[in-house]
Parts: structure tokens; C-alpha cells; sequence
């Protein structure tokens, strides 16, 4: 009797810990939907540092939250028939940059959702894009876009739009990119999420290749947090991974599934100050995670 | 109290059984404490059995959640449709604290607009949904999927109630059993000046140079004039001003055809004032004929070239019909004989092999597959209808071994409309095309990223893998580079003659690395593409490239229904190997029309044909002679060349070479082509009168309805009549009609008549007096349901309402009124049944090996619970015996430990080594013990002799 009883136990205990527990920790921004808050698909974010995150959705729809993931406020891109923006950024100023990926350029909006200025057309020349995805902007305004759809490249941009310079081309050798999704920029760094060579490359600004480590599967954005970690949004895992400015894998997070803290198929990762927001896109949601997450791994 | 895992409660029914055991094995313990234990062990086991059971407690709750759905179809007016959006915001907007509200938009599919949230936000509809279809019961049934935990259901529906897809009264039903109440707000609307086509009826089969009547029946709800229009074949036929009346109008033309063939009619009706466009006009074809008639449908102009004007120097009367004429062509038992010529199944409009398969079954319509490098197996006919009316099957016969092919599917359709259902079309409609010996693979995008749905294996168990397609749902594919690769290995893996690739996408994954592409194209596998509601430019030149690269074809589709013939017709590329050409003298097997007053000897050779397999009761009568292999039987000497057989009322001939310059290049030079083609067609023709009875068809609220009224020509009544027959509609395939009497020589059947598109009815009948023919009809339903109804059903949505206790909502009402039935909430109960489990565990071993004796311990808890100037002092002499007992041998054994030996130490019992046991009396060295008193030498003199003892070790 006494076996079957530690059996029992045993065997309850383990079928109870295939359950998935719900972190406390972890809040969500949104659910399935289109109303005002809520998502179809969110594939981009981003964190204005005044307190304001953006998240653009498969609706076309960009909606701005405060810290706390109250929505504030929302518009649509001005076409969604081809198809949606996959990137956002913030600059300097507090406008939202948008990549109108299937429109094949870059719209700004101010931080209210007035259209303020697009440029880029669709093409292989400089300062045309196939497929727009990763932002990034610097302190000065520059801005920084990643493309894929052939062209595969980094572009860079003065604050009005001005083309300057661009490097990268198809392929897999250092510098060369497939579906370069997501960029960042650190010290001195610019860090591109090069999805399906299931890697990150590390470039100077000019455009010189430094470094590049994989161990990812489809890093779909690459965010940097304020101790300068990278915390890298992995598609093809469900996980976000944070890495050091170096490349050494200092934890995973997340997992596939549809309970707080899992995730499915995430397109971003975003530091803000101690929390991160993860776009969980396949369940129509934001996740905000305590950047603690991570600690102990 | 509820149980997730009922079926765990009969292991309650253990407990007597464990009582037992329990008492069995209380191993001397005392009779409370094993009264004790085996109450606690009982409560365990039954705690356990709870947990397993996932007991829930249930408690209740006010709270309430609200679905607004909202009907977006098209019969809804657009100012109406924003008016109730208007007041659904409205309604938002004052929810009260605590409920959650939501909303679903619907048409012909349901979506979520806002899910259940206690901020709803409506600031759309950015919800996508089929607009020319109403579906509430899809919707009722997404409502109730999203309803939360917890709270009582409400469910509030913005409809005209006019549906068409879908059963909202089976869905009410669910809706009260899962407790949700449905209120109804009816959206009524008034199109004052509508009018409609209701129905254009031509006839069938009119005479040649006899009159006939072409109808419009046209419907309006305010009388006034209008202009209508008929068209013959796109021309204008005539043009008029009318007067409606308010109901039913009929408008008739005359009209006579002087030559025979297929004519289309189209009658428009236009009226100021009028609203709804899409419903102002509709169709009809009819069929002239002459004498037999025989439709030759050729893949290719030179498919017939010679085969027509040779049948109709013979007498028959043969018609060229393209292939897209066939989509609006309700009759085609209007044939006496169809004969498809050296033509692709992918080149046939969708639904035209039922009606072709139907035609011949229940009209007796004869058939002829003629073959050519685009016919049977090569073109696609494998698993269709016309394989079943054929006297072949498209399989190689067994004694052939024949090279094989290979396909891999590479499905990204997650971005079109319902793209998991066309994921499913697209993988059947090739599989179904795929011998047993040919391999296929279906890759997908999954949760674990790039898998295989199934991997490259062959195709002999059907079933499983239509199973495994089934369950496939793709998922968005960043790159090609990661499934191609994996496509390579797999085709690389298998042993296959022709190897093939098949990517769909919307074109937006990266593109794969030129090396990727060299590599497959090295290994001569082939790849086609199509492109499905491509982005952009670069996307459609990017799935291009890759296709004229790698030696396959490309598809830009944009309409999704096209996508099982795409993928047909690749399949069918690698039964190529069924092809046999070289120089075939045929040789005549059997007796047969085709070669009736052909002398054997005259016969002259062929130079191709495609391999077939004669079904077991059909006839072969020309057949092309093959190597002898030991064992073969006469038959096995020959693959088919001619074969014959009844498929239903029809007789069907397959003649697997062409009828044209290349394989029967000697053919048709040949004096008796003429007569051989001329006798195969005569051969089939159809026997079978049509009927001369009255044959009528009305589609109504989803449901089509044939009657027939069989009067002889006499007059009378036919009352013993026996119909068997079928229907094919646009959609769905063959479904068969059930005929039943329903007054004196009248016969009725009904049918499903959902989707806009044509619907075929094709009876036969016989009686008890030798009496027998077939029927026609077909009747085009022109335009959606939404486009008839244009009143509300307010019918149904009361029946709705009263079916689960809800009201009827005007503008005004308050809908968030309190609910009769309070909500259940569930709470889990296993994780505190199971940290009672862990918790008492422990109880019950202490219990068990811990006997406790209850009244010193009471004392001693009195006495250390007793005020302190209360408290005796404690005395040695109080202790209880057994414990005085115990304290003094304690100290006994203190002491012994710490009196030093009297005699030397052995060096080996210093250095820790095992000394030998010797028994006492062995030598003074084994003295005994000193006594148990303290030794008053000092512990210093003690480890001094200790020393000493080392020392003299080592001088020894």
C-alpha cells in the first residue's frame, strides 16, 4: 500500500508539473481582435523612452499604449491592400517611423498620428527598398533600414530621408544577409538580426562587419537593453535570447505555447527600462516581462 | 462540485478494499493508533482519487459578458450596417464596471472584431469577412467560443436574419445549453424601388427551325418602367421599354435557331431608383440539335482536326465545343455522345466532370476518351469522375514496372483567404493524381518551423496520407532557402525517374541561394511555382525566376479555386512515363462495333499510346502486342488499346492513342478512318428517348426543387414510375435525388442550392409497362442569396430569441438588463487536494513508527502550561522508571568510553588497521576491560603512552 501511494503521488505530481503555470510576473497587453487595444497579428513594436510604446498589427493599424499598456491611441497606414507595415521606430523627436514593408517605403508619423513624411519607392537603387522590415534610429535622427525580398541590404538615411550610403547584398558570407528582419544600434554597434542565416551580425555605423554568432533560429529583431544586452526575438524557437554585446548566450525565455510567459512565433522583443515587451504575434498579443526574467540562466 | 475526469470516481469504489488491507497490515500496532492511521491513509487515498478526478468547485457570479455580432452582409444595407455600428459603439461605451463585452462581425464567415475585454473599443470594422453570404449560426458559434470564464453570456445579434449558409436554430440550441441568452435586434430595412431578375427560362433542347419561347421573369416592389434587355451569345436580341407591375413580371421573346449549337441567353432588367445592382440580370443556354449529336471536346485545335470532318462525312453531326463553354452549359445530356479529345482534366472547368460522369450514368449519354500525350494518366484523370465512367483505370497494369516519379509539396498558404482549407485542397488533388509506386512529400511551416507534414514516401496508403494532409495547418514561412533544402535531401533520398518540386506562396519568404537552386537543378529535379495573391512585382518575378530556371512552370492565381487543377495537372507531369511510343500493330482481341466489317490484316500500326488498366467486366477489343514474360496469360500479352463497357445507362469506349497526325499518323491517311471512328461513336450512342414530360426547377432559401410531370402521350397520368438520378452543383459533387409521387403522374425531388453557379438535375426512369427514358434540367442560380431576400426575417430571429429566453432590442432598449441565470465559475480543487495529500503523508508515518504515550506527555504539556509558582520542582526520584532507567545506563556508557586501556596499545589499532579477532583467554594482551569507573589518570599521560606505543612500533 505504501508503494502504491508514493506511486500515486509521484505520478500526480509529475502529470501536474506538464501544466502551464501562470507567472504572475508577466502582463499582457491586448488579445485576439481588432478593437482599440487589442490585435491581429502584431509584428512590430516600439519603445519611445517619453513612456509611449507603438505595436503595428496585421490590420495595418498603429497603436500607441502608455507604460502601463493603456491604449492611448490608434491610426491606420494609408494603403493595406498589398499587404503591412512589419517595422516600427521612434526617433529622437518622438516620431514613429514606420516600415510600409509591402509598399516598399518609410512613413513618419508624429507621436499623434499625423502622416508626417515618406519616402523610398520600390527598386533596387539606392535609396529604393524591396521589403522594408528593420528600423533603427541614432541619437542625431539618422536612420538606419533593413531589407529583404532580393535587394537584402542595409540603407542609411539622413533624418529628412536623404539617402547616404548602404552595404550588404544576398547571401551568406560575412556582410551578405538573408532577410535581414531587425536592426539595433549600441555603442558604437549596429547589430542586424539576419533571420534566415539564423544569425546576428555585429557592423560598425559605416557599415564594416566586426562580428557575427548564430545559435539562433530565425532572429526576427534584435532590441538592446540599458546594461547594453541584446535580447534577440527568435521566431523559429518562440523563445527571446539575451546575449552580451559579444555574443555570449546569457539566457533563454518563453517557449511555444499560449499561456503568460509562452510564446508563439514572437516577432519582437523590446527593452523598455526594466520591463521588455515581447510581440507574441501568433497569440494576438504583448507580453511585458520583467527584465529579471532572464536573471539566473 | 464538478469533475473534469469523472471516470477516476470509480476508484472509489476501492476504499472497502483498502480499509481491509489497512486492517490487515496493522503490524502489532495498537488498536488506536492503527484506527488511527488507516482513517488517514482512507482520507489520503480518497484526496488522491479526487485529484484525479479534477474535482472543481463551483460557485456563481453576476457578471456578464456581451457578444455583439453584427451582420455585414450584403442584403444589409451599407447606412443601415453603420447605424448599427453606430449604437454597438454606443453600447460600448456604457458598460457597466466589472462585464466584458465583445464583437464579431459576420457575413458568409465570422470574425472577431473585439474580443470579450471590459474596455471594448469598437473603432472599425477592420474585420474582413464574405460579404455575399449570411451565416449567424457560424457566428452564434464563434460567440460562444469566446465567451470568458466565469461570467453569464449574453449575446446580442444585429441581423436581418436572412441566412443562408449555416443552421442559427441547431447553433440557438448549443447557444441554451451553454447557457447564453440571445437578444435580437432586427435591422430592418425598406428597398422601396427594387426590381430583380428572378429567373431567365430557355429551353433545353429546342428543335432546329421549330419557335420557342425565351422568359424573364422579372420581380419589382413598386410598379413603374423600366427597360429590359435580352442577348443572344453576347449580341443584343432585343431591347425594351416596359411597365412593371408591383410582384412578378413575365417577359417573353420568340425565338428560333436555324443552325444547331449551344446558345447563351442573358436578360438585364434596369429601373431608376433600383438599389441593387448585382441582381438585375440572368442567364440561360440552350441546346439546338439536329440528328445525333456528338460534342468533341479536343485539348487543342489539332486534337480534332481530322476526327470532325471524318464523323461528319459519315452522317453524325459533330459540334466543337471549347472547353470554357462547358462552365455555363447546364445540359450536357443534350449529347447524344461526348468525346474528349487528347484534353487535360485541368482544362475543364471545375465541375464539369460530375455533369459529364451524371450525363452518361442517368441520361445514357455515350463517351469516348480518345488518348494523346494530355489524356488518362498523364492528363490528370486519376480519382475523377471520368475514370469511373471509364472502361480503364489510370493505374499501370501490373505486370508493367514502369518508371516512377516523385512530388514534394512546399505549402506556404497561410496568407491567402481560408488558406488551411486550400493547403488541404491542393495536397489531395495531387495526391489523388500519384500511382502507389510514385513518391510524395509535403513540407510546411509549422510551430517547430520547417517540417514535413509527411515525409518522401510512396503513395500506397492514400488514406493515411489524405489524413495527414488534413491535419496539416502551414504556418508563415520566413525563408524557401530552409524547405527547399530539405526537399532536395528528400528527393535525393528516393529512387524515382522524374523528381519534382511544387512551392505555392504569396511569394514574401526570402528567396533560396542560387547555389540551392544549381544543386537541384543538377540533380534534375524540376520546380514549379505558383504565386497566390502575390504582394508586389518583385514578388511575382522572384517565384518566375525560380520556375523558368529550374525547368518547371509558373502560376500567378487569383483566384484560389483554380489551385486543385494547378496542382492536378503538376501531379500529372510525372505519369509521363505511361507514355508508350514506338511502332504498335494493334491486334484485334474481341469482337467490336468500332471494328465491325475491318478486316484485322488492315488495321494499321499506331505509334503511340498511354498506358491503362482494362476494368475487370470491360472489353478490350484492339490491344497493342508486348514482350511475353513466363507466366503471362493471353491477356497480359497486350496493354489496351481499345476497350469498351456500361457505366449506367451509357456505354463508355476508351481508345488510349490519339485520332491525329502524330501516333496515328498511318491512321488517318487510312481508307477506313472514316468508318472506324464513325462506328466507335455510333457505338456509344445514346438509346435511352428522352422524356417528353414537363420538367420544372425553382431554387428557394438555399434548397432546389425539381418536379416532374409524367403525362404519356396520350394524356394520361404515368403513376408507376420509378426515377433514379443525381444533381451536380457548382461546388459540391454528384449527389443523388430521391424521388418521390406526390399527386397523379407528378414526381418531385429536392436538392441543397447554396452557392450562385449552375445546378444540373439527370434522372432516368422506367415503369412497369416497359416505359422508360431519362430527364434534364439544369437551372442557374445567377446571383447570390443576398441578393433575393431583401426583406427581414424577423420570423427566425424571434425564434431565436424565444429559444433562449432573450428579448427583442430596439435603439432604445438597455441591453445590459440583468440576466435570469447567474454564471457557474469553476475553481480547481487538485492543487489543495494534493497539498493535502503531502501534508498528511508525513502524518501518517509518524503515526505508524512513533508510539507516543499520550497521558505522560498530557502531564508533562499540563505541568509546562501551569503558572510557575505552580510548577512543583522537578525530582530525580519523580522520573518515570523507564526513563531514570535509561538515563543511568546512558552515563554508564559515557564513561566507558572514556576509560583508557590498562594495557599497551597494539600498534596496528592505532594506526586504525583491522586486528584479528582473539578470543579473551588468548594472552594477557586481551585483558578484559577495566572497569566503568572514571580513570583519574589524566588525558596528557594517556596520549604520552600513545606515543610511546609508536615509537616502539617503529624500532621494530
Amino acid at each position: 500500500m505504501k508503494t502504491v501511494s508514493a506511486l500515486a503521488i509521484l505520478s500526480f505530481t509529475a502529470s501536474s508539473c506538464g501544466r502551464p503555470s501562470t507567472e504572475l510576473s508577466v502582463g499582457i497587453i491586448g488579445g485576439p481582435g481588432s478593437g482599440a487595444g487589442q490585435f491581429a497579428t502584431p509584428r512590430a513594436a516600439a519603445w519611445d523612452p517619453r513612456g509611449w510604446l507603438y505595436v503595428v498589427d496585421k490590420t495595418g493599424r498603429v497603436q500607441k499604449f502608455d507604460a502601463g499598456g493603456r491604449f492611448l491611441l490608434g491610426w491606420t497606414t494609408p494603403e493595406i491592400e498589398r499587404g503591412r507595415p512589419t517595422g516600427l521606430a521612434v526617433d529622437p523627436l518622438g516620431d514613429v517611423l514606420v516600415a510600409d514593408t509591402h509598399y516598399h517605403r518609410i512613413l513618419r508619423y508624429s507621436s499623434d498620428g499625423r502622416l508626417l513624411d515618406r519616402f523610398g519607392s520600390e527598386g533596387r537603387g539606392p535609396g529604393q527598398f524591396v521589403y522594408p522590415v528593420g528600423l533603427a534610429v541614432t541619437a542625431d535622427g539618422t536612420i538606419y533600414v533593413a531589407e529583404f525580398g532580393g535587394n537584402d541590404r542595409i540603407q542609411v538615411f539622413a533624418p529628412d530621408g536623404t539617402y547616404r550610403r548602404g552595404w550588404g547584398r544576398y547571401g551568406e558570407a560575412p556582410g551578405e544577409f538573408k532577410r535581414p528582419q531587425g536592426i539595433a544600434l549600441g555603442e558604437r554597434r549596429l547589430y542586424v538580426a539576419d533571420a534566415a542565416n539564423h544569425r546576428i551580425q555585429v557592423f560598425t555605423p559605416e557599415g564594416r562587419w566586426i562580428a557575427s554568432w548564430g545559435g539562433v533560429r530565425y532572429p526576427y529583431s534584435v532590441s538592446i537593453d540599458p546594461r547594453g544586452k541584446l535580447l534577440v526575438a527568435e521566431y523559429g524557437t518562440h523563445r527571446i535570447t539575451k546575449f552580451s554585446p559579444e555574443g555570449r548566450p546569457l539566457g533563454s525565455v518563453g517557449g511555444a505555447g499560449r499561456a503568460p510567459g509562452e510564446l508563439d512565433t514572437p516577432w519582437a522583443a523590446v527593452a523598455a527600462g526594466d520591463e521588455v515587451f515581447v510581440v507574441d504575434s501568433g497569440n494576438h498579443r504583448v507580453q511585458r516581462w520583467p527584465a529579471r526574467r532572464w536573471m539566473g540562466q | 462540485m464538478s469533475f473534469e475526469q469523472p471516470w477516476a470516481l470509480s476508484l472509489l469504489a476501492l476504499l472497502p478494499l483498502f480499509a481491509v488491507l489497512a486492517r490487515w497490515s496493522r503490524s502489532g500496532l495498537e488498536r488506536g493508533r492503527a484506527m488511527a492511521s488507516t482513517i488517514l491513509r482512507t482520507l489520503l487515498f480518497a484526496a488522491l482519487v479526487l485529484s484525479l478526478a479534477e474535482a472543481r468547485w463551483i460557485s456563481t457570479s453576476h457578471r456578464t459578458a456581451t457578444m455583439f455580432l453584427l451582420d455585414h452582409s450584403l442584403s444589409v444595407p451599407m447606412d443601415v450596417q453603420s447605424r448599427s455600428l453606430e449604437w454597438v459603439k454606443d453600447q460600448l461605451s456604457k458598460l457597466p464596471k466589472d462585464d466584458r463585452a465583445g464583437v464579431i462581425v459576420f457575413g458568409g464567415e465570422s470574425m472577431i472584431e473585439i474580443s470579450p475585454s471590459d474596455r471594448p473599443a469598437l473603432t472599425g470594422p477592420h474585420s474582413v469577412v464574405t460579404r455575399a453570404a449570411t451565416d449567424i449560426g457560424a457566428a452564434l458559434r464563434l460567440a460562444l467560443a469566446v465567451f470568458p470564464e466565469g461570467y453569464q453570456r449574453r449575446i446580442v445579434l444585429l441581423s436581418d436574419g436572412n441566412e443562408n449558409r449555416g443552421h442559427a436554430l441547431a447553433e440557438a440550441e448549443l447557444a441554451r445549453a451553454h447557457g447564453a441568452v440571445i437578444d435580437v435586434f432586427p435591422l430592418r430595412y425598406d428597398y422601396a424601388d427594387e426590381v430583380w431578375v428572378e429567373a431567365l427560362r430557355v429551353p433545353s433542347n429546342p428543335q432546329l427551325k421549330e419557335p420557342f419561347e425565351v422568359s424573364a421573369v422579372v420581380n419589382a416592389q413598386r410598379a413603374g418602367p423600366a427597360r429590359l434587355a435580352f442577348y443572344r451569345n453576347g449580341a443584343l436580341l432585343a431591347l425594351r421599354d416596359v411597365e412593371l407591375a408591383q410582384g412578378k413580371n413575365v417577359f417573353t421573346i420568340p425565338q428560333k435557331i436555324e443552325a444547331s449549337g449551344l446558345y447563351a441567353y442573358q436578360a438585364v432588367v434596369e429601373k431608376p431608383g433600383d438599389g441593387i445592382s448585382q441582381n438585375n440580370e440572368a442567364s440561360g443556354v440552350a441546346a439546338a440539335r439536329g440528328g445525333s449529336r456528338v460534342a468533341v471536346i479536343p485539348g487543342e485545335a489539332v486534337d480534332a482536326e481530322t476526327l470532325v470532318p471524318a464523323l461528319r462525312q459519315e452522317g453524325l453531326e459533330p459540334v466543337v465545343v471549347a472547353p470554357e463553354s462547358l462552365t455555363g452549359l447546364a445540359d450536357l445530356a443534350m449529347f447524344d455522345a461526348i468525346v474528349l479529345a487528347n484534353i487535360e482534366a485541368a482544362q475543364l472547368p471545375a465541375g464539369v466532370m460530375p455533369r459529364m460522369e451524371a450525363a452518361v450514368h442517368d441520361a445514357g449519354v455515350g463517351f469516348i476518351m480518345i488518348g494523346g500525350e494530355k489524356s488518362y494518366g498523364p492528363g490528370g484523370y486519376r480519382g475523377t469522375p471520368i475514370e469511373d465512367l471509364l472502361p480503364v483505370t489510370m493505374e499501370q497494369p501490373q505486370r508493367r514496372v514502369l518508371p516512377n516519379g516523385a512530388l514534394c509539396l512546399i505549402l506556404h498558404t497561410c496568407e491567402i483567404p481560408d488558406g488551411n482549407f486550400w493547403a488541404k485542397e491542393i495536397g489531395l488533388a495531387a495526391l489523388n493524381v500519384l500511382t502507389p509506386y510514385d513518391f510524395m512529400g509535403v513540407l510546411n511551416y509549422g510551430m517547430g518551423g520547417e517540417s514535413w507534414v509527411f515525409e518522401m514516401q510512396t503513395v500506397t496508403d492514400k488514406p493515411k496520407l489524405a489524413n495527414l494532409i488534413q491535419g496539416a495547418s502551414p504556418g508563415d514561412m520566413p525563408s524557401f532557402d530552409a524547405t527547399l533544402r530539405m526537399a532536395h535531401k528528400g528527393l535525393s533520398g528516393v529512387k524515382a525517374a522524374s523528381k519534382h518540386i511544387v512551392i505555392i506562396s504569396d511569394a514574401d519568404p526570402s528567396g533560396p541561394s542560387q547555389d540551392l537552386v544549381d544543386a537541384i537543378v543538377a540533380d534534375r529535379i524540376t520546380i514549379s511555382t505558383v504565386a497566390i495573391f502575390p504582394h508586389g512585382r518583385s514578388d511575382i518575378e522572384k517565384m518566375a525566376t525560380v520556375a523558368a530556371y529550374a525547368k518547371g512552370r509558373f502560376y500567378h492565381v487569383t483566384d484560389p479555386s483554380k489551385l486543385p487543377q494547378i496542382f492536378t495537372k503538376e501531379a500529372a507531369t510525372l505519369q509521363r512515363s505511361m507514355i508508350i511510343e514506338g511502332t504498335i500493330p494493334p491486334v484485334v482481341l474481341a469482337r467490336s462495333e468500332a471494328i465491325k466489317g475491318i478486316a484485322p490484316a488492315e488495321i494499321p500500326p499506331l505509334h503511340g499510346y498511354v498506358l491503362t488498366a482494362t476494368k475487370p467486366l470491360a472489353v478490350t477489343s484492339l490491344g497493342a502486342p508486348i514482350a511475353k514474360k513466363h507466366g503471362d496469360t493471353e491477356a497480359d500479352q497486350f496493354d489496351a488499346l481499345l476497350v469498351e463497357w456500361t457505366h449506367g445507362l451509357g456505354r463508355t469506349l476508351a481508345f488510349t492513342s490519339d485520332a491525329k497526325p502524330r501516333w496515328a499518323q498511318d491512321w488517318v491517311p487510312w481508307e477506313h478512318y472514316r468508318k472506324f471512328w464513325s462506328q466507335a461513336v455510333r457505338s456509344v450512342l445514346r438509346t435511352v428517348p428522352r422524356a417528353p414530360f414537363a420538367v420544372d426547377t425553382e431554387i428557394q432559401g438555399g434548397k432546389g426543387r425539381i418536379i416532374v410531370d409524367a403525362v404519356d402521350e396520350q394524356g394520361r397520368f404515368l403513376h408507376t414510375l420509378e426515377f433514379a438520378g443525381s444533381v451536380t452543383g457548382p461546388r459540391a459533387g454528384k449527389a443523388n435525388l430521391a424521388f418521390r409521387q406526390t399527386g397523379p403522374g407528378r414526381y418531385e425531388a429536392e436538392f441543397e442550392a447554396e452557392d450562385p453557379g449552375l445546378y444540373t438535375v439527370t434522372a432516368s426512369f422506367a415503369g412497369a409497362h416497359d416505359e422508360k427514358g431519362y430527364i434534364t434540367q439544369g437551372v442557374p442560380l445567377s446571383y447570390a442569396a443576398e441578393y433575393r431576400d431583401l426583406r427581414t426575417n424577423a420570423a427566425l430571429l424571434d425564434r431565436l430569441r424565444e429559444l433562449t429566453g432573450g428579448r427583442r432590442l430596439s435603439a432604445e432598449s438597455p441591453v445590459y438588463a440583468p440576466l435570469p441565470l447567474a454564471a457557474g465559475i469553476a475553481t480547481p480543487l487538485w492543487p489543495f487536494l494534493l497539498a493535502l495529500v503531502l501534508a498528511l503523508f508525513p502524518v501518517d508515518i509518524f503515526i505508524r513508527r512513533v508510539a507516543v504515550e499520550w497521558k505522560p506527555l498530557a502531564r508533562r504539556a499540563w505541568t509546562a502550561l501551569s503558572l510557575p509558582w505552580k510548577r512543583p520542582l522537578r525530582r530525580p526520584a519523580e522520573m518515570p522508571a523507564t526513563i531514570h532507567a535509561l538515563a543511568r545506563r546512558k552515563e554508564e556508557v559515557r564513561v566507558e568510553q572514556l576509560q583508557p586501556a590498562t594495557t599497551p596499545v597494539e600498534l596496528d589499532e592505532v594506526a586504525g588497521s583491522p586486528r584479528p579477532l582473539a578470543p579473551a583467554e588468548a594472552g594477557p594482551k586481551s585483558a578484559p576491560p577495566a572497569a566503568a569507573t572514571p580513570s583519574p589518570e589524566p588525558a596528557d599521560e594517556y596520549m604520552r603512552r600513545l606515543l610511546e606505543a609508536k615509537k616502539k612500533a617503529k624500532e621494530k
